[in-house]
């Protein structure tokens, strides 16, 4: 994120940087655009969430902005301009993120741009199954309550068909899986930045990473040449 | 919701509202 600012900086932008932490929930990404002296607003559809951002806000002493809105609705609205937007671990949980990134970049001021980072990127073999295995590891060391709850749900899924899937209502005990919309695919980042880059955007980063919860698991990544995440730094042309 | 979103878009919209709104807690630690 410091990086950023000075690239900002460089282009120009010597007053207050403003940022919008889109989708940013209990507001960790603003929370650093704060600390690094940029002027944060988080937009977000859950007021509890926006509750403990404020709580952390005043905690620290910063100013707190929040928009409570779902973060397409915002963006096609508003006439509010950033210098900075973030989506931390924002676009898989978005149906269509790339709509949603497009309307992003018409919000941005001039030498603005879009940072967008812990997605996970389509996955290929054997990432998608190292990531599995990493998963049940993760849940019985650290939410073994949910173990046999979230493996019923995985076996649902499995043989369910399409349609039924795509049918699938918003029911409490599916919650989770529908929020996380994108994990089980991953986002095709490539089709992505080809897509904003002939909507406007020219493409500063576009980083492909090898993340996980667990050394031993990233180092397997690596060593495999997995990619499981990726970055992507953008400004509108 | 009065953008041009889907259906599905509002849907998975939705879901992560009543996700959140009820793991809330979670993020309050973190």
């Amino acid at each position: 994120m410091k990086v950023i600012k000075a690239m900002l900086e460089s282009g120009g932008r010597h007053s207050s940087i403003k940022a919008l932490d889109a989708c940013g929930g209990s507001g960790n990404a603003a929370l650093k655009v704060l600390e690094l002296g940029m002027e944060a607003w988080l937009c977000d559809q859950s007021q509890n969430l926006i509750n403990i951002f404020e709580k952390k806000c005043s905690k620290k002493g910063y100013e707190c902005h929040f928009i409570l809105s779902e973060i397409g609705q915002y963006l096609a609205t508003t006439n509010d301009s950033y210098d900075l937007i973030v989506f931390s671990s924002a676009l898989h949980h978005l149906e269509d993120y790339e709509s949603v990134l497009r309307l992003a970049l018409k919000r941005l001021n001039n030498n603005g741009m879009i940072f967008s980072s812990f997605d996970p990127i389509k996955w290929r073999f054997p990432a998608k199954q190292i990531v599995k295995i990493e998963y049940i590891v993760f849940k019985l060391l650290n939410d073994f309550g949910d173990f046999f709850p979230a493996a019923y749900r995985r076996i649902r899924k499995v043989f369910s068909s399409r349609q039924e899937k795509e049918n699938r209502a918003v029911k409490e005990d599916n919650l989770g899986e529908l929020a996380e919309f994108h994990v089980d695919q991953g986002i095709d980042d490539d089709r992505l930045v080809v897509q904003l880059k002939l909507h406007g955007a020219e493409i500063i980063w576009h980083k492909k990473l090898c993340k996980s919860r667990y050394r031993f698991f990233e180092i397997l990544l690596s060593v495999l040449g997995c990619k499981t995440n990726f970055k992507l730094l953008l400004k509108r042309i | 919701m009065n953008w041009d979103s889907s259906e599905d878009y509002q849907k998975i919209a939705l879901a992560n509202k009543l996700y959140y709104e009820k793991n809330a807690n979670h993020y309050d630690q973190t």
